[in-house]
């Protein structure tokens, strides 16, 4: 069955199919078909603009889907980590919000590879994106930690819990100029 | 102290083989659905005077031309007929106004 309009011309072949087709002129083609006529008859163009709007709408779909994990991609090649006198700034995905020096435990901080520390590897992710090689937003670690990470490099990561329940996993190939200028900050930015 | 801007490390090669992969299965879909959209506005019914074909870019047929039984042709019109209307697709390509 070939349909969009509801005039069809029909015919059955020696092999029991039936064949039914919306020709724009179904009974000039059905006559063609009974006196083994030659002739090219198109589909009758559907009534309504539903086939291609559906279909478009249906693509534009798929394409804001391949330009979210564009945008995931641009934002996960971007992130930094900006350390001011009013703390810390995380740019790119799920950043949260800024975090003060007084709420980030820098006595505990320290850099880690989370090839070796297990405890501290993601186990759920509850908010965020996840993908071979790449974690962002919100996680519980295996130790039980509600976590705040930007992981990337799992052998180079900072990890520096806060005052406010959850810690933060930070991949950086400059780990310690971070932990460091974290520290600096912190002690210029501190009240005499 | 002026602020310092330290970069998270560049992605490996993982997640862009993994993004790379996921976004060209909806470019790939969407092309499909673009060419199905297209579909019912190339279909031809050929005749010459060895076959009878349908051109359609998936369900094309032919059959010669004197398969065709020549008491079966007819004009039909779904609204006066309406047990000839299509009820239940089992294969095929079905959108509003098209099946």
């Amino acid at each position: 069955m070939f349909a969009t309009a509801s005039e069809v011309v029909l015919f059955t072949t020696a092999d029991g199919t039936r064949v039914l087709f919306s020709a724009t002129d179904a009974a000039a083609a059905a006559a063609a078909l009974r006196e083994r006529d030659t002739g090219s008859f198109a589909l009758a163009p559907p009534t309504a603009a539903a086939p291609p709007l559906t279909l478009g709408l249906l693509s534009l779909l798929l394409l804001a889907v391949t330009a979210l994990l564009v945008s995931i991609y641009r934002a996960m090649s971007r992130t930094t980590f900006v350390v001011s006198d009013a703390g810390l700034r995380i740019r790119g995905m799920f950043p949260g919000r800024p975090l003060a020096h007084r709420e980030l435990r820098l006595d505990a901080a320290r850099v880690v590879d989370l090839t070796e520390e297990r405890g501290l590897r993601v186990s759920l992710r509850t908010w965020g994106a996840g993908m071979p090689g790449y974690v962002a937003g919100w996680c519980r670690l295996r130790d039980g930690q509600r976590a705040l990470v930007q992981l990337t490099n799992r052998r180079r990561v900072l990890y520096l819990p806060t005052t406010l329940g959850y810690s933060l996993l930070l991949s950086s190939d400059d780990a310690d100029v971070l932990l460091a200028a974290l520290r600096e900050h912190a002690a210029s930015s501190s009240p005499a | 102290m002026r602020d310092r801007v330290i970069a998270m490390s560049p992605p490996g090669r993982a997640p862009r083989v993994f993004i790379a992969l996921s976004a060209l299965v909806p470019l790939l879909l969407g092309g499909l659905f673009v060419d199905a959209a297209l579909t019912p506005y190339r279909a031809t019914l050929e005749l010459t005077p060895e076959r009878v074909a349908i051109r359609h870019a998936l369900y094309g047929r032919s059959w010669p031309s004197g398969a065709v039984e020549p008491g079966s042709v007819r004009a039909v019109d779904f609204e006066r007929e309406p047990g000839l209307a299509p009820s239940w697709r089992t294969n095929g390509i079905g959108l509003p106004g098209y099946a």
